[in-house]
């Protein structure tokens, strides 16, 4: 029987219902096999290699989405769905590949047995709306201390490097985000909202040298980029800082002065005036700094020192006037820099030269070049109460330095994630166990018919999760999950220890996960699987139409 | 110090591109009193490596998809740290798994280049027989016969569309690649693009050569940011277009729609982007012709096609980095385009010279234009005379005295008169293809490619005013009929009806001044001559 597609496409392919359907499940499974071994702290670590011997080495679902090129567009889809949970919410893209894959391959064995699909669908349409009231009631709302969010950060990080280098990285990872999170709101102001953290205020530098344990947190700025004047001078202590984005450098008029001039002389003349006009402007921050800097020859005090950081140019005839005061300048410093140093160091960022006062200045203790190879880096440091501060990566080689990067990356997510919780869910595999007895118990016998079922592989499925955990342990999954399920019927929390395979409490080891990871991961799958289940007709369009009609 | 930045985007663009840095790598000289006339630091960068070994690296920015780099890695080449052994790692504790694609081996051009400078200590006077060099089937990506070493910031890898996706022509997808990769931790615009802005002294402008087809939208987007930061730094932009030609579209093929749509769609955000626009024609819609009498060109190969268009993009930017010449992208802009109205210009040449120069065969019949719509040639021809050019820059490569003196007798009867800059030979490194049919005699000089004549030329004309008519009524025919095409790319039907009245805008400012403004503009470029 050919498919209606096929007769005004002849290019046209298409399967059908039960082989449309089986196409989606080996995908999803096929996806689900490879991440598979990533998940969790005895997940192991993927080396890819590509044609021309580039590495990159990663533990992330993510990255390992991203970088895969997948061909198969059942994969590609739950790739899309997965990497975009990551975006969300920072985690999670692993869980919500093997839960789509389990529960394609559990909602399988019913279909087999003559169930519709459609019907399956539906229980799990019902099992996710209760698992989510589930998760409502099981999630432990807290604001969590510092303790508690270092406690976070590892079992985060714990599942991207070793255990030593998660162990420095998490205390840091905790101390970014609590300076940077803004304060609550006075109690007295008439909104109550408080400022969402933004992590963009945590700058990420990578710096290849030594070793990833090196990694620090730089409670000031570090920028890519350090001065282009040698006589400038490479270290200065109490300085003021002066944020700019003004152009010094020079710029012709906007006219196409060609025509303006009849002889050298006269051009001359008019490249002199431009000149005259960035010279100006130069002038003006010198007589700032003379201004803030000046002190007496036999003054007691500390000297006093000045440094512009620039968003836009700075050309050598410029640079030059700007050594000759002792001014440190850099130029063409990132645009998320500007608000960044404002944090750090406090003034006022200017757009012009203007009508320079003292009160536009920030402050640092210490300001320092250091250099590496041909980089240089230029650190703001000492500063009086930091709102942005910089991670510093440090690493023998770029694999290591973006391994490290990812795992950050995902540790400052779900600290963040807790502190705007207000929540946490105990990890460690005791959500999915104990929400899989939730389903299979009452929420299955209030579902009503063949629903049943379909809530029947949605609990079966959610086990995927500790199964993992201890296949990638190493440990017997059979013996675990009925060890777990157990100790879960006497009404206990209960997760796996993957160093013993036996069940703990995952709230006493300090083993948390993110609310909202957990609650995007259910709602991720369910809609992915629902729509893979209700897909009763694949068609792949010829080449002479480019866009598959199945897209709207 | 005037800098250029450079940026590549897509496969021909690539290709074209090694053509370019193998010829820039060409004018290095290595003597102590040799003086090279080209300012190496307009297109170069000094750094050095972590050890402390000074590297002299373009100041570009390549794009290509990922597998399209070849042996290119970006551990490869002057910065490669000595490799850790990732076997001791000591990042995670747990178990590896590797995966490893196949790898790519060595092209024979490079191993050809490292046994070479492996025997450089042995002296051996055979070098002619085994002198490395670049045969077509060899070349199986444009890394493959590159010469120059490129700076990690250099090579952007972008990630592949799955295999069953098209993304020829195909706008939004390549404008969302731009949105996708600026915005991931590859931080292009804050990060590899702004390092190379803040180690230039005086950046003159970027020079951008991109493949419409494929990288369209990616450009577009790249330069709205880049005009975003810089409002008025030049920017020459070389589009090399689809090979889908808007006057002999099928509107059935949809594919083909696609592309000229495509085209459109880049040529008029260039009108804004651009400080200056030299659109190339595809090198399958070339035609052959006198002007391929002394080559022996495989127009399907990549590898020469490119070759040829790398000489005369080469040749026509060339002023730029002469030691001796004041012209900078500003003025170069300026002098093309001093009405303001003309941002498109014209690219043409002819290559090899190999006999003295002849003004009525050099000149006319082997002066192939390469932003011409091929059908119009002949046309173009006859009209020639009648239709006036707005300006034009010649430039000569290693004429002798007595050329020199014949190009200039008939630039001369030319209105406006040209401007011609005459400059050394073009060097043929040995990654150059051997398709000449004399080809140079060699220097004997390992160091010293052997050099060849050519004359390249830029020039702002009415004919562009065809270009733009045709984009413009392929628009107009898809709104008329609502074709489907418009909606595939993100088109609605106001911005379509827009798109096509700004093109035909744009049209008119060459179309319009065919008659009187003619005199008037003839007058102001005399005297800007003096």
């Amino acid at each position: 029987m050919s498919s209606s597609i096929e007769l005004i496409n002849p290019k046209a392919e298409s399967v059908r219902r039960a082989a449309a359907l089986q196409v989606n499940t080996t995908g999803a499974m096929g996806l689900a096999n490879v991440v598979k071994g990533n998940l969790g702290p005895r997940g192991t670590l993927k080396m890819l290699v590509d044609g021309s011997g580039q590495i990159k080495m990663t533990k992330d679902g993510k990255v390992l989405l991203s970088e895969m090129q997948i061909q198969n567009p059942t994969a590609a889809m739950i790739a899309r769905t997965a990497v975009a949970q990551d975006d969300q919410v920072g985690d999670g893209t692993t869980s919500v590949v093997l839960l789509v894959g389990e529960l394609l391959k559990q909602a399988d064995r019913f279909i087999s047995e003559g169930v519709h699909p459609t019907v399956i669908a539906g229980g799990f349409e019902l099992a996710k709306k209760e698992a989510l009231a589930f998760l409502e009631t099981f999630k432990r709302p807290q604001q969590p201390d510092r303790a508690t969010l270092i406690n976070v950060a590892h079992t985060s990080l714990a599942t991207k490097v070793s255990a030593a280098l998660a162990k420095t990285l998490a205390a840091e990872v905790v101390d970014a985000v609590l300076t940077i999170r803004p304060p609550p709101p006075s109690p007295n102001s008439p909104s109550q909202f408080r400022e969402p953290i933004d992590l963009h205020m945590v700058e990420v530098m990578k710096m290849q040298h030594r070793t990833a344990s090196e990694t620090q947190l730089i409670r000031g700025l570090v920028l890519d980029h350090g001065a282009r004047h040698p006589d400038m001078p490479k270290r200065v202590e109490n300085a003021y800082i002066l944020t700019l984005n003004v152009s010094l450098e020079y710029e012709k008029t906007e006219v196409n002065s060609g025509f303006f001039y009849s002889s050298a002389e006269q051009r001359e003349k008019l490249i002199e005036s431009e000149r005259r006009f960035t010279d100006a402007k130069c002038k003006k921050i010198v007589e700032l700094k003379n201004l803030v800097c000046d002190q007496a020859v036999d003054s007691k005090e500390k000297k006093k020192n000045f440094v512009i950081i620039n968003q836009k140019g700075i050309d050598p005839l410029s640079l030059d006037i700007l050594a000759k005061n002792g001014i440190l300048a850099l130029r063409r410093a990132k645009r998320r820099n500007m608000e960044r140093l404002q944090l750090v160091c406090g003034g006022v960022a200017q757009n012009s030269v203007e009508g320079l006062t003292p009160d536009v200045l920030g402050w640092a203790g210490l300001v320092y070049e250091h250099t590496l190879g041909e980089e240089k880096y230029t650190f703001v440091e000492e500063v009086k109460d930091p709102k942005s501060v910089t991670l510093l990566i440090k690493g023998p080689n770029a694999h290591t330095i973006q391994q490290t990067q990812d795992a950050l990356r995902d540790g400052l997510r779900a600290v963040k994630n807790a502190v705007e919780d207000r929540a946490l869910v105990p990890g460690a595999g005791a959500f999915e166990v104990a929400c899989a007895a939730h389903l299979t118990g009452p929420v299955k016998k209030a579902a009503k018919g063949r629903t049943k079922m379909g809530v029947q592989a949605f609990a079966e499925a959610l086990l995927i999760i500790p199964k993992t955990l201890a296949a990638n342990g190493g440990f017997d999954v059979q013996d675990v999950v009925v060890a777990l399920q157990e100790e879960q019927a006497e009404g206990n929390v209960v997760g796996l220890d993957l160093q013993s395979g036996e069940p703990i409490d995952p709230t006493v080891e300090g083993i948390w996960d993110n609310y909202r990871v957990k609650r995007q991961m259910l709602h991720s799958c369910s809609v992915i699987a629902i729509n893979l289940l209700s897909t009763d007709e694949i068609l792949r369009a010829g080449r002479s139409s480019l866009k598959p009609e199945g897209q709207q | 110090m005037k800098e250029i930045i450079y940026i590549q985007a897509g496969q021909l663009a690539n290709y074209t591109g090694t053509h370019f840095w193998n010829t820039q790598e060409a004018y290095f000289t290595y003597g102590e009193d040799e003086q090279s006339e080209i300012d190496h630091d307009v297109s170069f960068r000094e750094g050095s490596t972590l050890s402390g070994d000074s590297t002299y690296s373009p100041r570009l920015l390549l794009f290509d998809g990922r597998s399209n780099f070849g042996t290119l890695s970006s551990t490869s080449g002057v910065y490669n740290s000595a490799e850790d052994d990732p076997g001791e790692e000591p990042q995670w504790n747990g178990a590896v798994v590797e995966y490893r694609q196949e790898e790519i081996p060595q092209g024979s051009y490079h191993a050809q280049l490292e046994r070479e400078a492996q025997e450089d200590g042995i002296p051996e006077d055979d070098d002619e027989e085994t002198s490395p060099q670049v045969s077509d089937s060899d070349v199986r990506f444009w890394s493959d016969y590159s010469r120059v070493f490129l700076h990690p910031r250099s090579s952007q890898r972008l990630p592949e569309p799955p295999g069953w996706e098209s993304t020829e022509g195909n706008w939004l997808w390549s404008k969302e690649a731009f949105e996708r990769y600026n915005a991931q931790d590859t931080d292009l615009m804050e990060g590899s693009f702004r390092l190379f802005v803040e180690e230039c002294d005086n950046l003159q402008g970027i020079q951008v050569m991109n493949d419409t087809s494929t990288f369209g939208g990616f450009t577009s987007s790249f330069l709205t940011v880049y005009r975003d930061e810089f409002p008025k730094l030049p920017c020459l932009a070389l589009p090399i277009l689809s090979h889908s030609l808007p006057s002999h579209i099928d509107t059935d093929n949809e594919a083909g729609m696609q592309a000229v749509v495509n085209d459109a769609m880049y040529l008029h955000d260039l009108s804004s982007l651009s400080t200056l626009t030299v659109p190339l024609h595809a090198p399958a819609t070339w035609v052959a012709g006198e002007w391929l009498d002394e080559i022996d060109l495989n127009l399907q190969s990549k590898f020469q096609t490119s070759a040829i268009l790398s000489t005369h993009v080469e040749s026509a930017t060339l002023p730029l980095r002469l030691k001796t010449s004041m012209q900078d992208l500003d003025s170069l802009c300026g002098v093309l385009n001093y009405g303001g109205s003309n941002r498109f210009a014209h690219l043409s040449g002819a290559f090899p010279l190999s006999s003295a120069l002849h003004t009525d065969r050099d000149l006319a019949g082997r002066f192939y234009d390469f932003s011409l719509r091929p059908e119009d040639g002949t046309k173009a021809e006859e009209g020639s005379i009648a239709r006036l050019e707005f300006a034009r820059i010649y430039v000569a490569r290693g004429f002798s005295s007595s050329d020199r003196r014949t190009l200039d007798a008939w630039t001369e009867t030319r209105r406006p008169i040209p401007y011609t800059t005459f400059a050394p030979a073009y060097p043929l490194p040995s990654s150059f293809p051997r398709f000449l049919k004399s080809p140079p005699a060699p220097t004997g000089d390992r160091l010293r490619a052997p050099t060849t004549r050519a004359l390249s030329s830029l020039h702002t004309t009415p004919h562009t005013s065809d270009m733009l008519a045709a984009y413009s009524a392929v628009i107009h025919d898809c709104v008329r009929r609502g074709a489907e095409v418009l909606e595939v790319m993100g088109l609605e039907k106001d911005d379509a009806t827009e798109l096509r009245d700004e093109l035909w805008a744009l049209r008119d400012a060459y179309a319009g001044t065919e008659d009187g403004g003619m005199v008037i503009e003839e007058l102001k470029l005399d005297d800007d001559e003096e």
